[in-house]
Parts: C-alpha cells; sequence; structure tokens
C-alpha cells in the first residue's frame, strides 16, 4: 500500500545541512499518516541537474506536526500524538509502544504530552512546545516541564530568533514573546484588528515583521510595538523570511513577492500556491500547497527569477 | 372654491393660541351669523395646525364648529338663500380637516373612528350600486364627504362627483342633493399631509406612506392615487424602501381587485391584479393581510385558473404564496417546509431529487402542497441548472405517497412546477462574473446578508451549495466527477467528517454500522490545502485531533453528533479568525461569529444531509485512527530530486 499523496510541509538549512519535513497518506487515512524527513547533501548547485544527492533520514508511522533544527545541526520533530523525535539521542527510549519509526543513525523517541502540539523551535538545551490546546512546553536539555503561561488563542508558529529569543504567533492577532524568563504579548497599534491570524514573524536589519494571510504586514515600529506596514486584502501572507537584508513573503497563488520597504512590494514569480517561506544564506524555499507529489521550490534572488522545483 | 390646503403655520405655541381665540369667538357668535363672521372664523381656523393641539381642545373646536355650520345651514334653509355655500363648503372642509386630526393614526375603518367621536354620524354602508368605490361616507340630514387621494378643485369638478356619487348610490340621491346644494357636499383629499412637496395632487406625487393610517388603505380612492403611475419596481434586489411601504396597498388592491372578479372583467381583473402582486413585499404587509391574502392565492386561485392566466400566473402567485407563508412563519430555526406548514394554510412535503440515482449531493427539493401546488427550490435567479423534474429523478420514490407522485405529473404536464428562488431577498449587489477556479465554468458568483440568513433555510442542498459558492468554495461528493468543476489550485475536497473515523484502523473497510458510507460518496467542501501551519486544512485537521484526543483522552466514546457539533464550532474558529483569503477579491475578508456560523451551519447541514441519505445513524460510534499501525513505514519511499525550472 504505497503512499499517494505527499506534501512538503517544511524546509530548513542550517549547519550545512538542508532537511525538509514530507507527510505521506494513502487515500482514505488521516490527514497526516505516516512522515519522513529527508536531507539533501549535494546536487542542488546545478541547474537542471537530475542528480540530487539525498535520502529520508527519517519515517514514522505518525503524523509529524512541526520539526526544527537547532544551530549546530541536530533535529527535533513532535507528532500529533504528543511524542517528541530526536536525531540526537538525548531521549529516553520509548517501551511498550505501537509507535514505529525508522532512522538513519540513531534516533530517540519520547512520549511528552497528552495534548496536540502544534509547533517546535529551540536549541537542544532550550526547546520550546505550543500545543493547540494553548500549552507550552519547555525542554532545558534534561527536563521537560509545563510552563504556568498559555496565550489566550490557538497557536501558530513558533519562531527561535539568535538561539535564545523565541516568538510564538497565534489566532486573534497574538504576537508573545519569550524575554529569557517569561512570556509576554505584544502589543498592537489601533490599526491592527484583534482577530486576524499572525501565520509568521521574521527579523530583518534588526527590526521584526509579522504577516497575516488576512493581507496584513506589520512592521515593529518600536520596541514590542507592531504597526500596520501595508495591508491589502487580496494579499493572503502565508509567510515570509528574510536573505541578505531582505523581506521575501509568501502570497499562496498571489505568488512570491519582495517587500521593498513605505509600501512597495515587488512581484517575483507564481507557482501553484505557495505557503511557506524559509532561507538559508544564500537561497529561499517556498513550500507549495501541492499536496500530491511533494514538490517544493527553491529560488536563487538575482538568478533570472527561476523557481527550480525539488521532489 | 371649496378646498382649504392644510395650514402652512406649524409652530405649536402660535396654534394654540388662535386655536382658544377661535374657540372664544365661536362660543361668542352672534344671533345670526353674517358672512364677514363666518369668513373671520375660517382665517382664523386656516392658521391653525390641528395636529398641534391638544385633543381635547380638538374635540370641542370640532363640535362647536359642527353646531354653527348646522346654525348656518337652518338660517340660510330658513331665509330660503344660498349666499354662503362657498363658505360652508369652507367650513365642512375644515371640519373634516379637524375630524381627521381628532382621529389621528386610527387602524380602525375611517367612518367608524369619525363617528367614535359622536360628532359625526355617518353611515355605515349606504347601498350602492355594484362595482361603486366606497369611498363615500354620507350623513342622514348632513355631510357627503367624497373620500379623495387629490381633488378636482373646480366647481365644474365637485357637481361632477356629486352627479357620480348620486348615480352610485340612488338610494342616496336625495340627500347628496341637499347637501350639494347646502354646501355640505365635498370632496376630501385625506392624502394632503401626507404628500412630500407641493401638498396639492399631480400625479407624480410622493407620498410618506409609513405615515399614512393604516385604516386608510381601505378606500378605493386613496389606494388608486398611492399606487397611480407607480413604477412597480419587482427587483428584489433594487426595490426601493418606498416601493416596498406600498405593498399593503397593493395587498389591498390586489384583493379587492379577486374578491370583485366576474366571468366578464374576470381576465382584465386578473391581469391588473397580478401585476400589482408583482410590487408587494410580504414582510412589509400586517399578519393579517398577509393571512387573507395567503388563503386566496393558496385557496381561490391556485388552480382555479384558466390554463392560459395559470401558465403565466402561477409562478408569479406560487412565489408569493410562499414569500408571505415563510414571512408568517418565521421561526430562524425551522426549514422551508416546516415554515410554510406551520401557518396551517399549507400541508406540503418535501420531495428530493437527483439527476443520478448515486448523487447525493446536491438533491434538488420539491415542495408539494396538499392542494396540488407544485414548487421547485432553487438558490439562483436564473433558477438551477442541476434541477430534475421528472418522477424518474426522485430519490427514495418508493417512500413518497401516490398522491404527491401524482401532483408532480399533474404539475408538469401543465408546466406548472414552478421555481422558488429561496435565496431572492438576501442576495446583495449583482452577478460576479470572476470565472473564478472553483467555481463551474461560466458560473457568476454572488454575495449574500449572511447575518440576516436564517439559519432554517440550510437544510436544502441548493442553498448550502449557494451559500458556499458565496465564499468561493466548492461542495461536493468526494468521488463524483464533475466536468464543469476544476479543482482550484491550492485546494483540496476535505472530507467534513473525517474518513478515517469511519474506517477499521490499519484497514480499508468502513466500520460496521455506518449505512451505505464509503469515502467515495461522502460530503466535501474545498479548503485552502495543505498541512503546513496556518492552512485552512491544518487549522482543521488540528482542531479535529484536539478534539478526538480529549475524547480518547477521557475515555469517553465519540459519536458522529458529538463530531459534527464540533465541526460545526472548529469551522467557525477558522473561518473567523483563521479564515485565509483563498484569492484575490474572492470570499468575504473575514467573517463576523455570525457570518462564519452560518457558513459552518451550512456545511454541517451539507454533512447531515448525506449521512441522513447513506443512513449513517448520527448515534455511530467513530474515532479518529491517529497511527497507522498496519503500515510499514516503508510504504513511504519517495527519493529527493530536482525535477524542473520553471
Amino acid at each position: 500500500m504505497a503512499a499517494d499523496k505527499h506534501q512538503t510541509i517544511k524546509i530548513i538549512e542550517r549547519a550545512k545541512r538542508l532537511c525538509f519535513l514530507m507527510l505521506h497518506r494513502v487515500e482514505g487515512t488521516p490527514y497526516k499518516t505516516t512522515s519522513s524527513i529527508f536531507e539533501i547533501y549535494e546536487g542542488l548547485e546545478t541547474r537542471g541537474s537530475t542528480n540530487i544527492e539525498g535520502e529520508a533520514i527519517f519515517r514514522t508511522n505518525t503524523p509529524i506536526n512541526d520539526f526544527t533544527m537547532t544551530t549546530t545541526g541536530s533535529i527535533w520533530a513532535i507528532d500529533v500524538l504528543g511524542n517528541l523525535f530526536t536525531d540526537t539521542g538525548q531521549l529516553s527510549p520509548l517501551e511498550n509502544s505501537d509507535i514505529q519509526f525508522e532512522s538513519i543513525n540513531t534516533w530517540s523517541i519520547q512520549n511528552i504530552t497528552g495534548k496536540t502540539p502544534t509547533c517546535i523551535a529551540g536549541e537542544d538545551d532550550d526547546l520550546w512546545i505550543a500545543t493547540v490546546e494553548s500549552n507550552l512546553i519547555h525542554y532545558n536539555g534534561t527536563q521537560f516541564s509545563e510552563v504556568s503561561f498559555t496565550p489566550d488563542a490557538q497557536p501558530v508558529r513558533m519562531i527561535a530568533f539568535n538561539k535564545h529569543d523565541f516568538i510564538l504567533t497565534t489566532f486573534n492577532s497574538g504576537i508573545y514573546e519569550y524575554d529569557g524568563n517569561e512570556w509576554e504579548k505584544l502589543a498592537l497599534t489601533e490599526h491592527v484588528p484583534d482577530n486576524i491570524i499572525i501565520n509568521d514573524v521574521t527579523l530583518v536589519n534588526g527590526v521584526r515583521y509579522a504577516v497575516s494571510t488576512a493581507g496584513y504586514i506589520l512592521k515593529e515600529v518600536k520596541e514590542g510595538l507592531f504597526d500596520v506596514e501595508l495591508y491589502d486584502p487580496s494579499k493572503p501572507w502565508y509567510a515570509c523570511t528574510e536573505l541578505d537584508g531582505e523581506l521575501y513573503l509568501a502570497g499562496g497563488t498571489g505568488g512570491a513577492h519582495k517587500y521593498l520597504g513605505n509600501g512597495h512590494l515587488e512581484f517575483i514569480k507564481q507557482y501553484d500556491s505557495l505557503i511557506g517561506a524559509s532561507s538559508s544564506n544564500k537561497r529561499l524555499f517556498f513550500t507549495l500547497a501541492d499536496s500530491i507529489t511533494g514538490t517544493f521550490v527553491e529560488y536563487t534572488p538575482n538568478d533570472e527569477n527561476e523557481f527550480s522545483l525539488i521532489m | 372654491m371649496g378646498y382649504i390646503s392644510y395650514p402652512r403655520t406649524t409652530g405649536s405655541r402660535q396654534s394654540i393660541r388662535r386655536a382658544y381665540e377661535l374657540y372664544r369667538k365661536l362660543l361668542t357668535l352672534p344671533t345670526v351669523i353674517s358672512i364677514a363672521t363666518l369668513e373671520e372664523i375660517l382665517n382664523l381656523a386656516y392658521m391653525i395646525g390641528w395636529d398641534s393641539l391638544p385633543y381635547d381642545l380638538k374635540l370641542k373646536l370640532l363640535a362647536l364648529m359642527r353646531s354653527t355650520q348646522h346654525r348656518i345651514v337652518e338660517q340660510e334653509e330658513a331665509d330660503n338663500v344660498s349666499e354662503m355655500v362657498p363658505q360652508i363648503r369652507d367650513l365642512t372642509t375644515t371640519i373634516v380637516d379637524l375630524g381627521f386630526s381628532v382621529i389621528g393614526n386610527v387602524n380602525a375603518p375611517i367612518i367608524e373612528s369619525l363617528n367614535k367621536t359622536l360628532l359625526f354620524s355617518f353611515n355605515q354602508s349606504p347601498p350602492m350600486i355594484q362595482n361603486a368605490s366606497p369611498n363615500i361616507l354620507f350623513e342622514n340630514d348632513g355631510l357627503t364627504v367624497v373620500i379623495t387621494g387629490g381633488t378636482s378643485h373646480s366647481e365644474a369638478g365637485l357637481a361632477n362627483a356629486a352627479i357620480t356619487a348620486m348615480n352610485n348610490y340612488p338610494d342616496m340621491a336625495d340627500a347628496i342633493k341637499r347637501s350639494y346644494i347646502s354646501g355640505e357636499f365635498i370632496e376630501y383629499d385625506v392624502l394632503s399631509k401626507y404628500r412630500e412637496g407641493p401638498k396639492q395632487f399631480d400625479q407624480h406625487s410622493q407620498y410618506q406612506i409609513g405615515k399614512i393610517p393604516y385604516a386608510y388603505f381601505d378606500e378605493h380612492a386613496i389606494r388608486k392615487a398611492l399606487i397611480n403611475n407607480r413604477d412597480l419596481n419587482t427587483d428584489e434586489n433594487t426595490k426601493t424602501e418606498e416601493s416596498k411601504e406600498l405593498s399593503p396597498v397593493l395587498a389591498i388592491e390586489v384583493l379587492d381587485k379577486l374578491d370583485k372578479t366576474n366571468e366578464a372583467t374576470h381576465a382584465d381583473s386578473i391581469h391588473e391584479a397580478m401585476n400589482l402582486m408583482k410590487g408587494i413585499d410580504a414582510d412589509k404587509l400586517p399578519d393579517k393581510l398577509k393571512e387573507d391574502l395567503l388563503k386566496k392565492l393558496h385557496g381561490e386561485l391556485n388552480n382555479s385558473l384558466p390554463p392560459e392566466l395559470a401558465r403565466e400566473y402561477q409562478p408569479l402567485i406560487n412565489k408569493t404564496a410562499i414569500d408571505l407563508g415563510l414571512s408568517l412563519a418565521k421561526d430562524p430555526n425551522l426549514s422551508i417546509v416546516e415554515r410554510l406548514n406551520k401557518t396551517g394554510i399549507f400541508d406540503m412535503n418535501e420531495i428530493e431529487t437527483t439527476p443520478h440515482k448515486k448523487r447525493l449531493y446536491p438533491v434538488t427539493t420539491t415542495l408539494v402542497d396538499k392542494s396540488g401546488m407544485v414548487v421547485t427550490l432553487t438558490s439562483r435567479p436564473e433558477g438551477y441548472d442541476r434541477e430534475t423534474k421528472t418522477i424518474k429523478n426522485i430519490l427514495n420514490i418508493d417512500s413518497v405517497a401516490d398522491a404527491d407522485i401524482n401532483a408532480i405529473k399533474t404539475a408538469n404536464n401543465a408546466k406548472l412546477n414552478t421555481h422558488y428562488d429561496a435565496l431572492a431577498k438576501y442576495r446583495e449587489g449583482n452577478a460576479k462574473n470572476e470565472n473564478r477556479i472553483g467555481m463551474p465554468i461560466g458560473k457568476a458568483r454572488f454575495d449574500y446578508n449572511l447575518e440576516g440568513l436564517p439559519k432554517g433555510l440550510l437544510k436544502n442542498d441548493t442553498i448550502i451549495q449557494e451559500v458556499l459558492w458565496s465564499d468561493g468554495r466548492d461542495s461536493k461528493m468526494y468521488g463524483h466527477k464533475s466536468n464543469s468543476v476544476t479543482r482550484p489550485i491550492g485546494t483540496e475536497y476535505e472530507h467534513v467528517s473525517n474518513q478515517s473515523k469511519f474506517k477499521i484502523p490499519g484497514s480499508k473497510k468502513i466500520i460496521d454500522g455506518a449505512g451505505n458510507y464509503t469515502i467515495r460518496n461522502a460530503f466535501t467542501v474545498s479548503v485552502d490545502d495543505s498541512q503546513n501551519i496556518g492552512t485552512e486544512h491544518r487549522t482543521l485537521t488540528d482542531l479535529d485531533i484536539k478534539h478526538a484526543r480529549s475524547h480518547s483522552d477521557a475515555g469517553k466514546p465519540m459519536t458522529l453528533e458529538d463530531s459534527l457539533q464540533n465541526t460545526h464550532s472548529n469551522w467557525i474558529e477558522m473561518l473567523s479568525n483563521a479564515g485565509t483569503l483563498r484569492e484575490s477579491g474572492v470570499g468575504k475578508e473575514r467573517y463576523t461569529e455570525n457570518g462564519a456560523d452560518i457558513i459552518a451551519s451550512a456545511i454541517i447541514a451539507g454533512e447531515r444531509n448525506v449521512m441522513r441519505r447513506l443512513d449513517v445513524p448520527l448515534d455511530l460510534e467513530i474515532e479518529l485512527n491517529l497511527k497507522d499501525t498496519k503500515r510499514n513505514v516503508d510504504d513511504s519511499i519517495v527519493t529527493p530530486s530536482l525535477t524542473g525550472v520553471v
């Protein structure tokens, strides 16, 4: 029974590793069923080449909701059942479980919560996980603890900056920051509606930007205060990322854009529906809504606006 | 001339001061009243705005003016002269003016209300010849008042009015003649003070219809003046408030015309009545009038028209009857058929039809009334392109009564199975021809007033489908292939109840007790695809998993009903908050909670309809299987590659 639908939902290139998370399913099975994390070793630099060297480094029979890579290149993944997976070998092995997984190298697994994790980010000794139930779980490298603070809306995305600074975005216009001590909700000006989903946050030249599929680009105008930078209800901004001091955006079927500042956008290219964005120090990746082939897009700025389709 | 236009002085304090002056004058009249004295009285009265006076003062003045009038008329008769006829007419008009101000905004018939002041004694129903307009108020040996929606303003016109009145009411001819000679015969323009702009009547006059006492509409002449030359706008979308306000006037006129039909005038009366009926907005009628008109349409008129008239007017009759029924029974949670039956006038069954036996969504609903009225529900102005009207298209024909089948056959043969566009009054603006992916090719999209849409309407598939289209969202049975609908980029037809809930874990088999459920004949709606964070599909997935886990953690079995209720609230949360914009310019930016509730209700209603047709019981125990324990993880092998450059 081979899977007939594949979807790549996240790509990370960091610490000289390029990994991506793919979900697989057969018609009529649960939404996400089995999951794989792939690693590409080389081949991306040669345009048009089919000789990409890479393989699945991890597979499991549960639906993985999110994964992250630390600054040292280790991988952490969280599934909907509350299991945490890592290639560091740091976790206590799970016993008497019907969870299957296969991996290159040694991975470990531990069930950490009865809740439903949705996003994860951090380092081997400073990991944050948020659940659909609005719980926040922290791992300090040896112990898990559920913090007493809960955001007042459903979590969407956990993002790590500079190793130990964290941002959590939520429904109802929530942007939460962890300052190393406690979680705090960041302020919005009166121009920002209080019921939009905040899909992503990124840092560009020391200034944080947040985006929403409701058509908003928000900018941090002073410490801890976001204002509307640009609003266009026809542009669903699913994700944003930074490369070489520039802000790039994934706008669904509206395509990829670069934000030039002062309310000006530069259209880059459209392919399928672009719903995720990430970057390394030299290129951008966009994930697609395409749920059949698992294809995603690589884009190197100033490269004749060509999208390379991977997978 | 026998006409006093309505006083221009409206200052309340001034009017009261003048009213007391008039009061004193009337109390101290000399034994013989001269023309000069009478004109003084009339001039003073002309300056008073009656409506700004206290009720008691009006009543006292009315009593004094009436006795003054008696004295003058007797004085002239005694002297056998008619020197003061023009002034007496003015006085009569002033008295009637004051009388109408005394009765104010009443809903009882005019005669009854005026007589209640004890200062008038109009006859209740003077004998008249057939078909005359009953718009004349008589007193024996007293006033004759022709109620008009405008006056002729001329001596000759008044004489003509008197002759017409004498002809129409032969028994009263002598009394009319006497009152004409004495100056007590007047035409009275009751609409004068409700006219916008110039108070004098002309055929383009506009009225403050909402302020006119309801009882006035009983008078044919008033209705005629109000309806006169009015552009009867029948387009639901662009009807003005003013034209809607005219609805009661139109409804009464329609009933009057239908009541007065006889064999000779039948067709003409029907044409006229039907033309007026197009302008009626059922919601603007008082309930009693709704009921009267509905009974007329449903009982007497339905199925009694000659074939050529029936073909022309049955759609309008059916539409108006259903509008009236829905307006009478407003319970927003009942379905259309439940509301209509609640009126006690309709006795309807819902018959579902489908072009293919295997297509269980969207099915078309036909309402069959015991009276023989047959109406097919649609949700588009142009009708419904998948409508099915033949007997062979009936779903579950075994459970349909023979009487209903025969009624459909009869209506179909006579071409009297009409459409009812159930969303007409909630539609906003014009068709948007966006050629959107996700919509059938060439099909325009409409916006709706979702806040005002009663949830009960969402029990019928065609309405569900249209409401979802308004959101740029298609709905269909999963396995149903439609050439006219393409899967939009970035979207997925999502099973409203996740299909894995109906499968035995690790197997392709459907769980026991799930009726005729299969993955392919289940109900799906299009969502922004991807399990990527922040998309519709991912949000719904996470919320569904959270619910399923809360059941399994608590050891509490989850029924289909539990799942449907939870899915409903998940959709509300997703739409009112994270509801993403699927494409530029499509769908609402973000829904209010009520608007989101309507879209979510439509989705769940579609799911319930399909589950019912598949015989899946709502108390079926289901669970969401979150891991595939039987599957080898190697099954998902794919190898990364570069597939091309675009």
